[in-house]
C-alpha cells in the first residue's frame, strides 16, 4: 500500500511538471506579461523587463516585445535620443491589449512621418495622478523637446488624492521582485494565476481615482486641488520647455434605447478645460470622437472580442482616435 | 457553497476524507453491520450542512418535506388510505407554491385588475426548492403507483431527498433509480475517485471556462439590445444557448462526479441536446430528468396521447407550459414552456403528415437542416427564457428578423464555443457509430496510474484555472 503509493506519488509529481510546463507553453502565446521592477529614474512607478517578448489574451490580443528601456516602443532607446513628444499614461497607452503597431504612440509616429519622435512611456497604474507625480522626473530623464502627454479616462479625483500627487506622497506601487518571487513571476503561467486570482482577475477593469472620488466632494475643493494640480503641471512643463497636453477620453455609456453617451459630468468638464487653458495647457478632449465613432458607425472604442463590448481598455479604435486627437492638436498648435 | 468555490473544495475533501476512512479493516471491524448506516448518516450530516451554508432555516423546510413524504408513503403502504398519497402530494406543492409562486401569481392578479399591490409575502426563496421537491413528489407516487417500496428507514428517504451532489440544480433523480443504491454497500473506491475527479473537472471547465466567459458576453448584449445589429443580437442567442447548456450540463457533470466519487450514480441529464433534429428529439436529450420526470408524472397522468389527437396537443401544451413555470416564477419562463409545447404540437402533426406521405428517408443534407433548424428554434426560445420580460424578449427578436443596423460585436468564446461543442458533438457521434449505437454523450477520462494520463489531466485542470472567468458568476439553475 505504502509502496503503491509512493510510486504514484512519483508519477503524479512528473506529471505535474510536465503539466506546468506544457501550460508555460501555452501562456507564452496566451498570457506573457515580463516582471516589473521599480523605476530607479523616478520617471514612472515601475518598468518592466527590458527587450522581453509579451502576449496577452485576456483582454485583447496582442504580442509584442518591451523596448531596451522596458515600455512599449517599436523603437530601443538610447539616452540624448532626440524625442520630440513624451506620452505618458495609464495601461491605456501602455497598449498591451492591442498589436504594437496600433497603439496610440505608434500611429502618431506614423503620422508625423519622422517629423517628430514620440516616445511611450505609458504604465499600467499610472493615472493622470501618478504621471503629475513622476512628471518632472519623466522630463528630466527624457528631456522630450516639444511636448508631453498625459493621457486620462477620468476627470473625477478627490481633493486629497490631488494633493497628494502635487506633495509627492501619492501610495507608491510596489513592485514585488528578487528572488523566488521574480523566479515565480517568470514562469508565464503562474503569472496569470496570480494576476487573475490574487489581483482581481485578468479582466477587472477599475479606475481606483474615479472610485475614490465618487464619494461626494464640493466642486470649490475640487476647483483648489485641481489648480494645484494643474499648476505642477504648468510649472513643471515650463521649467522643460515644453507644451503639455492633457488627453481625455471617456467611455461610452450604451443606453437602453440604444443610444450611446459619454461618461462624463459636463460641469466637471467645463472646470477641468478651463483650469486647463488658465494655465496654458492644451486640452484635448476624445469624447466627441468617441460618440461620432458609435453614431456614426455603430463602432466601438472600448472593449475587445474576448470580453464585453464598450467595457474595458481600448481597443485599436480606440487607439486610433486619441491618437488622431493628438495629432490635431499638436498640428493646430503649429499653425 | 458553490461547487466552483473553495469551500466547497474543502468541505468536499473533507467529506471524501471522513467516507474513506470508513474503508480502514479497523473502522470496519469496529462498526460491524452499522457501517452502510453510519456511511449514509455522514452523507446525511454532509448533505444538511451544504444545504445550511446558504440558510440553516431552509434545512428545516427541507426536513419537514421529508418527513411528510416519508410518513405518508408508509402510512399508505400500512393502511391503504388515499388520503396519505393526497397529503404527500399536495402538502409538497404547496411548499413549492407559498415559497416560489405566491408573489407571482399575486402580483400578476393585482397587475390583470389593475389593483393596488398587495399581500405579498415577504419570505426568501430556498435554493433548489423546486428539484427537491420534485423528487419527494417522485417518491410518494412511486410508492402509490407500487413501483418502489415504501422505505422503512428515515435516513435513507432523507438522503434521498437530500443528497447534496443533486441537491439543489439536480439532476432530478428519481426514488427507484436512487434509493436501491442505498441498499448495497456503495462508498469511495479507487476507480470511483478517478472517473469522479476527471468528470468534475469536466463539468468545471464547462462551467468556469465556457458559460462564465459567455455570460460576459450574452449579459452585456442583454442589457442594451436595442445597441446592436442584428447578426451581433443572433450570435447572442446561440451564445446563450451555449451558456445555459454548458453553465446546467456543467453543473450536472460535476454533480455526477461528485456522487461518483463517492460511490454513488446519477442519472444523465443531456446527451447532446444541439444534435437535435427537431423539439421533440431535443427534448429527449436536454435536461433529460426533467423531461422525463414531467413526462412520468404530469403528462401520462394527463392522459398522454391516449385519448385522441386534441387532447393530445392539450396535453403537451400544458405539460410544457407547467414545466417552463418550474422554472421561475415569470411570464417569461411561461412562454419558453409555452413555445416549446407549441413546437412540439407542430412536430408532432409534421411527423404525422410525413409518415401518410410516406416520407420516412432523410439525408445527410436534410439531417444537417433540422438539426441548424432546431438549434435555431431553441436558441430564439432561449431568448425569452433570459429576457427581464416578454417585451423585452419579441423586441429582440423582431430586431433579428428586420436586420436592425447597429453594433457588430463578433464574440471570441462565442465562437470558440460554436467550435468546441460541434467539435465533441461529432466526436460523440463517430464514437458512437464506431460502436454501433446511436449518438451519445460520454466522458472523455483517462487512467490516472500513469504518468501521460495524469499530465494530461493536471494540464486540463491548470488550463481550466488559466481560462476560467474569475468574475461573479452564479449557476442559471440555482435559481430554479
Amino acid at each position: 500500500m505504502t509502496k503503491s503509493l509512493l510510486q504514484w506519488s512519483g508519477k503524479a509529481l512528473l506529471a505535474g511538471l510536465l503539466a506546468l510546463a506544457l501550460l508555460c507553453l501555452f501562456c507564452v502565446l496566451y498570457y506573457n506579461v515580463p516582471v516589473h521592477y521599480a523605476n530607479a529614474d523616478g520617471s514612472t512607478e515601475y518598468k518592466w523587463e527590458p527587450s522581453r517578448f509579451y502576449s496577452r489574451g485576456t483582454e485583447g490580443f496582442a504580442l509584442g516585445r518591451t523596448n531596451n528601456d522596458g515600455f512599449n516602443n517599436l523603437r530601443d532607446y538610447t539616452p540624448g535620443d532626440p524625442i520630440d513628444v513624451l506620452l505618458m499614461g495609464s495601461s491605456h497607452m501602455e497598449g498591451f491589449n492591442t498589436a504594437q503597431r496600433r497603439n496610440t504612440a505608434v500611429i502618431l509616429n506614423d503620422r508625423f512621418a519622422g517629423e517628430k519622435y514620440v516616445y511611450n512611456i505609458g504604465t499600467a497604474g499610472h493615472t493622470l495622478l501618478y504621471c503629475v507625480k513622476h512628471l518632472g522626473a519623466a522630463l528630466d530623464t527624457y528631456a522630450p523637446g516639444q511636448y508631453v502627454i498625459l493621457e486620462t479616462d477620468t476627470l473625477s479625483f478627490a481633493p486629497a488624492d490631488m494633493d497628494a500627487a502635487v506633495d509627492g506622497t501619492l501610495a507608491d506601487i510596489p513592485s514585488h521582485t528578487g528572488g523566488l518571487i521574480t523566479l515565480m513571476q517568470k514562469l508565464p503561467y503562474l503569472r496569470l494565476l496570480y494576476t487573475k486570482y490574487l489581483s482581481g482577475g485578468g479582466q477587472a477593469f477599475g479606475g481606483g481615482d474615479a472610485a475614490r472620488a465618487a464619494e461626494a466632494v464640493s466642486p470649490a475643493a475640487y476647483t483648489q486641488s485641481l489648480g494645484s494640480l494643474l499648476d505642477r503641471v504648468a510649472a513643471e512643463s515650463q521649467a522643460h520647455g515644453v507644451t503639455a497636453l492633457v488627453v481625455y477620453h471617456p467611455a461610452l455609456r450604451l443606453l437602453a434605447d440604444g443610444t450611446g453617451a459619454v461618461d462624463v459630468d459636463p460641469a466637471q468638464l467645463d472646470v477641468f478645460r478651463a483650469q486647463c487653458e488658465l494655465r496654458g495647457i492644451v486640452f484635448v478632449d476624445v469624447s466627441a470622437r468617441v460618440q461620432s465613432a458609435y453614431d456614426e458607425r455603430a463602432e466601438l472604442a472600448y472593449g475587445f472580442s474576448n470580453t464585453a463590448p464598450g467595457i474595458g481598455h481600448i481597443n485599436a479604435l480606440g487607439h486610433r482616435l486619441i491618437a488622431e486627437a493628438l495629432y490635431d492638436a499638436i498640428t493646430a498648435q503649429e499653425g | 457553497m458553490l461547487f466552483n468555490s473553495l469551500s466547497f473544495l474543502i468541505f468536499f475533501t473533507l467529506v471524501a476524507v471522513l467516507m474513506a476512512l470508513t474503508n480502514l479493516a479497523a473502522v470496519k471491524h469496529t462498526l460491524g453491520e452499522r457501517l452502510t448506516r453510519t456511511r449514509q448518516l455522514i452523507l446525511l450530516l454532509a448533505s444538511y450542512v451544504f444545504y445550511g451554508w446558504w440558510n440553516w432555516a431552509c434545512c428545516l423546510l427541507m426536513l419537514l418535506l421529508t418527513l411528510v413524504c416519508h410518513f405518508c408513503s408508509l402510512c399508505w403502504a400500512k393502511t391503504g388510505r388515499r388520503v396519505f398519497v393526497v397529503l404527500g402530494v399536495v402538502f409538497p406543492l404547496l411548499i413549492l407554491g407559498i415559497f416560489k409562486y405566491f408573489n407571482f401569481f399575486v402580483d400578476s392578479f393585482c397587475l390583470l385588475f389593475g389593483i393596488a399591490r398587495a399581500g405579498t409575502l415577504r419570505i426568501l426563496l430556498p435554493v433548489g426548492i423546486s428539484f427537491y421537491t420534485f423528487q419527494s413528489l417522485s417518491y410518494t407516487i412511486d410508492v402509490y403507483r407500487g413501483r418502489v417500496e415504501p422505505e422503512r428507514d428515515f435516513v435513507k428517504t432523507a438522503l434521498y431527498v437530500a443528497f447534496f451532489p443533486q441537491l439543489v440544480a439536480g439532476p432530478i433523480v428519481k426514488a427507484g433509480d436512487f434509493l436501491p443504491q442505498l441498499h448495497e454497500e456503495r462508498n469511495i473506491s479507487l476507480g470511483n475517485l478517478e472517473q469522479g475527479v476527471q468528470i468534475f473537472a469536466f463539468g468545471l471547465f464547462k462551467k468556469i471556462v465556457l458559460a462564465d466567459n459567455l455570460s460576459v458576453f450574452v449579459d452585456a448584449v442583454h442589457q442594451t439590445p436595442a445597441a446592436y445589429g442584428a447578426g451581433t443580437l443572433l450570435l447572442m442567442a446561440y451564445a446563450y444557448a451555449l451558456q445555459i447548456y454548458f453553465d446546467f450540463s456543467g453543473y450536472s457533470d460535476m454533480a455526477v462526479g461528485c456522487a461518483r466519487v463517492l460511490g454513488y450514480a446519477l442519472p444523465r441529464n443531456f446527451n447532446l441536446p444541439y444534435l437535435s433534429r427537431n423539439v421533440s428529439e431535443f427534448w429527449k436529450r436536454w435536461h433529460i430528468s426533467l423531461s422525463t420526470w414531467l413526462q412520468e408524472y404530469l403528462y401520462i397522468p394527463l392522459g398522454g396521447n391516449r385519448r385522441g389527437k386534441a387532447r393530445t396537443y392539450r396535453n403537451l401544451l400544458l405539460t410544457m407550459t407547467i414545466g417552463g413555470l418550474w422554472h421561475g416564477a415569470a411570464w417569461t419562463y411561461v412562454a419558453w414552456g409555452a413555445l416549446h409545447g407549441i413546437a412540439l404540437c407542430a412536430h408532432k402533426l409534421y411527423a404525422a403528415w410525413r409518415e401518410k406521405r410516406g416520407f420516412t428517408r432523410r439525408g445527410p443534407v436534410w439531417t444537417a437542416i433540422s438539426v441548424f433548424l432546431t438549434f435555431t428554434y431553441v436558441s430564439l426560445c432561449l431568448v425569452v427564457f433570459r429576457a427581464d420580460s416578454i417585451g423585452k424578449a419579441f423586441s429582440i427578436i423582431a430586431a433579428i428578423f428586420t436586420l436592425q443596423r447597429g453594433v457588430t460585436f463578433i464574440s471570441f468564446w462565442a465562437v470558440v464555443s460554436l467550435v468546441l461543442c460541434a467539435a465533441a458533438t461529432a466526436a460523440a457521434v463517430v464514437r458512437s457509430r464506431r460502436r454501433g449505437a446511436k449518438p451519445e454523450g460520454y466522458y472523455p477520462t483517462v487512467s490516472l496510474n500513469t504518468v501521460g494520463g495524469l499530465t494530461v489531466f493536471f494540464a486540463f485542470v491548470g488550463l481550466t484555472l488559466a481560462l476560467g472567468y474569475t468574475g461573479a458568476s452564479p449557476f442559471i439553475y440555482f435559481q430554479f
